[in-house]
């Protein structure tokens, strides 16, 4: 019977999530408490596991626990394991498990109900008047009167935390190395590539203990290119250093944060890679300015410094301190070999309101003088990235893009140089709508719709399809895709069957696509390709540190055969 | 009349001053300006994380004198303490990457991949990371799929060409612009194009009116 009655007692407490407890440990065990007695939740945490199977909490007689009472410790893992306080310190506990061979983690947290009488302050010592004419003075302390104020340690900690400043955390060092090899063979003898990279990069904090970080990001390629016999062939290794820099500040200790070396810039990372000094500061509004100063090393795989020199500086403005709206002006005047080269005006605007519609647009914006004679222009809008899109919570999302860009009048070497009548003409313009609508039953249709616009031709493309999500098991999926994309030179139709799963530690995807490629302006009847493409990769991610991923594909069209395969390992640390 | 007018004007002086006097004493007293609690910006600055609502047990999680090196076998279960589940490489990554003195980890979230890593594109591609990467690993996916949506879908030897081969910068992740010409990548075949000799003939340009996007070797008739 009293087994019954205290089953009923838990199952209540517990569907509020408080377990039920036993009467004080002076009142006789197993009494019920009295009905109207007002209790409270108190929750505590597993801070030892003993051998024999005692759980000790961080809880004590201070906090109002007592032998007897009822605890429901509630594991990560899910359902709920009842105990039962059989000893209790003034700040900590001992919990006897009903389930003897359950073993529980460390920081499982327990909770438990105790009377609200119990957590009354205690009554502070009353120190009597002396009977006597004072004393005179002495030179003993005075005796410390005050009495317990009531704090239990499930309220907030007696003393603030103090924060700690980067100058005094511990010197952490963290980083990546890898190696890959990409390579491509085709049927055609004569006709093949190879890269290979080994690298890594290493970031170490606090250094110096002036609380400043060091970052190292450099790698070694080789690759090679065999082009036919007419041609001669590739062969080039180099080492590249990607970042070599210094930088400090920043926090929110200091306003101010500066940078030094190789490093992509902070502010305005539009302008690009900098051998050099960039300085930012950020204002109580939450706005920030910043200047940079330096030599622009070339976009290529040689990274070859000292042709063109920066100076830059930038405004942010930001609407509050969430930074939901940020809208940024920069300007950036280069030299090339000495010479002026370039005024670039640069525009940025956000909108990260968090849900609903977002917004992210930047523009580039070239100032011609009178000694580029190319553009014809003063002001030229060399690049243009304009996106909005919002994701649903019944899981729909929408993404519209519009992207403009032409080639800038510049003496630094960024690209293949463009004739002059494409420096003065060339330009292409992008809109592209795609989204995805999540149905009922968890699977979901994809589309895609784009158009172009450039200097010759229009053209664009279209892609729709059908994903079946949790194919064949949690996380693998399975998708059918049509598509359709007018080209410059061809008008594609074809089909894509994909399929992917999730294994333990490790996700694979294998797709076959067909294609019918239609090529325009081609003089002869023979215009028609039939292009099949198979792809697969394999990733293994659950292997702590280990990154490993390899794939491949092969395209057959006409009576040709191409193969690429890739291989990458990484490690963090 | 007159009198009562002023008094009303000095009224509205009045109310106007203790408004905002009102509003600066707000504004000062308020614990944080918008109500981020997590990763304060301002000064009088906490801990990394607040730890008002921690289990004063400070050995939960921490080991030393110091209590600032948390415990070899902390666990922190960061999709049910804060809803946001990590996800790919993120689940391996150390907290202190994220959370860190730089600021509010909210506003940093809020940028999406921006918020912590860097744009090797330099704002050439946009801000939405996801139609090229994955979480797992920073290997792009699907290039050839996603070319199709330019002026140029990969076909033929196109389709299994490395990226760097049209794309000088690719290394060092930048790819545009790009001319779509054919000679802008196969100069160097022009130059050698002599059976017959293409230049000498005026054959400089739209190679596509005689060549199949093949493995480019003979002209396909």
């Amino acid at each position: 019977m009293r087994g019954a009655v205290w089953f009923v007692v838990c199952a209540g407490l517990a569907a509020r999530g408080i377990a039920a407890r036993a009467p004080e440990s002076g009142a006789p065990q197993g009494q019920q408490a009295p009905a109207a007695e007002e209790r409270v939740s108190l929750e505590m945490r597993v801070v030892e596991v003993r051998e024999d199977g005692l759980v000790v909490v961080d809880r004590g007689r201070v906090d109002g626990l007592a032998r007897g009472d009822f605890v429901l410790f509630r594991p990560l893992g899910g359902g709920s394991v009842r105990g039962r306080v059989i000893s209790a310190d003034e700040r900590r506990a001992g919990v006897q498990l009903d389930e003897r061979d359950v073993v529980l983690a460390l920081g499982t947290r327990g909770e438990t109900a105790v009377p609200r009488a119990r957590l009354a302050p205690r009554p502070v010592p009353v120190v009597e008047a002396p009977a006597e004419p004072a004393a005179e003075p002495s030179d003993e302390p005075e005796r410390w009167e005050r009495g317990d104020d009531g704090w239990t340690s499930d309220q907030p900690l007696l003393a603030r935390v103090e924060a700690l400043r980067p100058e005094q955390r511990p010197r952490r060092v963290y980083g990546r190395l890898f190696v890959s090899a990409d390579g491509g063979w085709t049927s055609q003898v004569g006709r093949s590539d190879v890269l290979l990279r080994t690298g890594g990069d290493v970031l170490v904090q606090n250094p110096f203990e002036r609380g400043g970080e060091l970052h190292v990001d450099a790698e070694l390629d080789y690759r090679r290119a065999d082009r036919n016999d007419a041609n001669p062939d590739e062969d080039a290794q180099r080492l590249r250093i990607n970042r070599a820099s210094y930088s400090w500040g920043g926090t929110r200790f200091q306003k101010v944060r500066q940078e030094a070396g190789r490093f992509l810039q902070d502010g305005v990372p539009e302008f690009g890679v900098l051998d050099g000094y960039e300085y930012g500061r950020r204002l109580e509004s939450g706005d920030r300015y910043g200047a940079s100063v330096g030599f622009m090393p070339e976009p290529t795989p040689e990274f070859e410094s000292g042709h063109d020199f920066q100076v830059s500086g930038y405004y942010q403005w930001v609407s509050d301190k969430r930074e939901e709206l940020s809208a940024t002006a920069g300007y950036q005047r280069s030299f090339h070999n000495g010479a002026a080269d370039r005024d670039l005006l640069l525009g940025k605007l956000r909108y990260l309101p968090g849900e609903g519609w977002d917004f992210d647009g930047t523009l580039w914006v070239d100032l011609y003088t009178g000694g580029d004679d190319a553009k014809g222009t003063p002001v030229d809008l060399t690049r243009a990235q304009l996106s909005t899109g919002r994701r649903w919570d019944e899981g729909h999302a929408l993404t519209v893009a519009l992207v403009h860009q032409s080639f800038p009048d510049i003496e630094r070497y960024e690209f293949e140089p463009p004739t002059a009548s494409r420096l003065a003409d060339d330009r292409s313009e992008r809109l592209s709508v795609s989204g995805w609508r999540q149905l009922a039953s968890g699977n979901r249709w994809h589309g895609h719709v784009g158009l172009w616009v450039d200097q010759d031709d229009a053209g664009g493309d279209l892609e729709s399809g059908y994903e079946w999500v949790d194919f064949g098991g949690r996380g693998g999926r399975a998708e059918l895709t049509g598509f359709a994309a007018q080209g410059a030179y061809s008008l594609v139709l074809g089909a894509r069957a994909a399929v992917g799963g999730q294994l333990a530690r490790a996700r694979w995807d294998l797709s076959y696509e067909v294609s019918q490629h239609d090529l325009d302006g081609f003089s002869s009847d023979n215009d028609t390709i039939w292009q099949h493409r198979v792809s697969g990769d394999l990733g293994l991610y659950g292997m702590g540190a280990w990154d490993l991923h390899l794939d491949g594909s092969g395209v057959v069209w006409n009576e040709e055969l191409s193969l690429r395969v890739a291989f990458y390992l990484s490690r963090s640390f | 009349m007159s009198t009562a007018k002023r008094w009303n004007l000095a009224q509205r002086i009045s109310a106007l001053l203790v408004a905002a006097a009102s509003v600066v004493a707000a504004c000062s007293t308020t614990q944080g300006p918008l109500g981020i609690d997590q990763h304060r910006w301002w000064s009088g600055l906490g801990p990394v994380l607040p730890h008002d609502d921690f289990p004063a047990d400070c050995s939960l999680c921490h080991e030393g004198q110091g209590w600032h090196t948390l415990r070899a076998d902390f666990e922190f279960d960061h999709a049910e303490k804060t809803g946001v589940p990590l996800e790919g490489a993120h689940a391996q990554a150390a907290c202190l990457l994220c959370h860190n003195d730089r600021g509010p980890v909210d506003v940093f979230a809020r940028q999406g991949c921006a918020g912590c890593h860097e744009d090797v594109h330099q704002g050439g591609l946009g801000q939405r990371c996801a139609t090229c990467h994955v979480q797992e690993t920073w290997r792009p996916f699907g290039q050839v799929e996603l070319h199709r949506r330019t002026r140029f879908p990969l076909e033929g030897i196109h389709a299994s060409t490395a990226c760097w081969r049209c794309h000088p910068g690719a290394e060092v992740g930048r790819f545009t612009p790009t001319d779509r010409e054919c000679v802008t990548c196969h100069r160097e075949d022009l130059a050698v194009a002599l059976n017959p000799g293409h230049v000498g003939l005026g054959w400089v340009d739209h190679c596509d009116r005689c060549h199949q996007p093949t493995t480019w070797s003979n002209a396909e008739f």
